[in-house]
């Protein structure tokens, strides 16, 4: 008896643990180089005012908007709600036996513009290309583009 | 066609008039001519020039005046070559092989068999410039695995520029990305038009070890189905991501011609 309330006391606190350390954990990649040419790149989409940017805004849904508006994402709840929408979004297959391929890391480079934001896992790739998916502040697909 | 020239013999009544039309079928000219009111003295004959400044007149609709039986003479103007101010871009030969490399990429295949394919430009060791093809084994439609273009154009040869395929459709709309290689995509995405990031890192990457080694930096020319994307790299082969885009569409021009989009 004694053996078992010992059991059911340390099985407890494992649990808790586990619970405590998921809550904690986010979805959001720290800041890095690959986050600051992200942001950079975001950044002269949005704030540019020629006609190439301009229709990378249009093809990405992304708004036009000021330097000081676009931002990293370290924000573990936005990054932690973009996380089941971005892989399902980003899903890759092997064309020969239809098993998924390149499965998510489940971290993301999250760069908000405006009221939008652009969203990176970096497993996630087309070849040369990045797969961003461009999410509306309520987690909406707005675009899938191979950047 | 820049301008056409119509000589009228004998117009005799109100209505005699030449339309000129644009690619799209819509009129961007016209000239009316002058008439006497009388039959067969072939008195009136006029001679009058429509001119456009668009995209060029591509049929031209000579329209008698009701019961007139008159008689035309025309000319024309060509439009000016299409010339985009690229040494490049601009050589009759490169713009051969630009598009036959283009076609080698097999972008009306469908997805999954397609290939980027490469070319390169050197100026060898006599002073000449070659247009070599170094594409790569292994390359996607998507990727061509990584490699370095300063040495293949031969001993002692200089690399020039770099021109590679993206077998796209960037209009009307961007192309669907439902497949590269041996991999599907769902849902699928959209070709983002232009250089990609990955284009980017590997033209940089270039241009920082020629820089080091007091070599001038070299553009990248991406092609897709209708445009030329020249990547230009600043003098010291840092990143700016700057790019001008031409129209490769032919549709109205038989080669190419700055746009904006």
């Amino acid at each position: 008896m004694r053996f078992s309330i010992q059991s059911s006391i340390a099985l407890l606190t494992v649990i808790t643990a586990a619970a405590h350390l998921q809550a904690q954990m986010s979805a959001c990649r720290p800041a890095d180089a690959v986050s600051a040419e992200m942001v950079a790149d975001i950044r002269r989409i949005a704030t540019g005012t020629d006609s190439t940017t301009a229709e990378h805004r249009r093809l990405m849904g992304i708004p036009q908007v000021s330097a000081n508006q676009v931002a990293y994402v370290t924000d573990k709840v936005v990054c932690n709600k973009a996380v089941p929408v971005y892989n399902a979004a980003t899903r890759t297959l092997d064309a020969n036996t239809g098993q998924e391929v390149q499965l998510p890391s489940g971290q993301l480079y999250v760069v908000k513009a405006g009221t939008v934001y652009v969203v990176w896992d970096p497993v996630k790739k087309a070849g040369s290309y990045r797969r961003y998916v461009t999410l509306s502040k309520r987690y909406k697909v707005l675009a899938n583009t191979m950047f | 066609m820049k301008s056409v020239t119509v000589k009228i013999y004998d117009s005799d009544y109100s209505g005699n008039q030449a339309v000129a039309y644009g690619a799209l079928g819509v009129p961007v000219g016209s000239a009316s001519f002058s008439f006497d009111n009388q039959p067969g003295n072939d008195l009136v004959q006029e001679t009058k020039t429509v001119t456009t400044s668009g995209s060029g007149i591509v049929q031209v609709e000579l329209i008698p005046a009701p019961a007139d039986f008159g008689a035309y003479d025309m000319s024309w103007e060509p439009l000016p070559p299409c010339v985009t101010g690229d040494p490049v871009i601009d050589d009759s030969l490169n713009r051969v092989k630009f598009d036959s490399s283009f076609q080698a990429s097999n972008p009306d295949a469908p997805q999954g068999s397609r290939h980027e394919t490469y070319r390169a430009g050197y100026r060898q060791p006599d002073g000449t410039i070659t247009n070599i093809d170094i594409s790569q084994a292994g390359a996607t439609d998507c990727n061509t695995p990584s490699f370095d273009p300063s040495t293949l154009g031969g001993p002692g040869a200089e690399l020039l520029w770099i021109e590679h395929a993206h077998p796209y459709s960037a209009e009307p709309f961007p192309e669907v990305i439902t497949r590269c290689g041996d991999q599907a995509y769902d849902p699928p995405g959209k070709y983002e038009p232009g250089p990609s990031l990955n284009d980017w890192t590997g033209l940089d990457n270039l241009n920082g070890l020629r820089a080091a080694n007091g070599l001038p930096p070299v553009n990248m020319y991406v092609y897709d189905k209708q445009r030329v994307y020249r990547m230009n790299p600043n003098p010291t082969g840092q990143s700016l991501k700057k790019y001008d885009t031409f129209d490769r569409s032919g549709k109205r021009c038989a080669a190419f011609r700055r746009v904006r989009i």
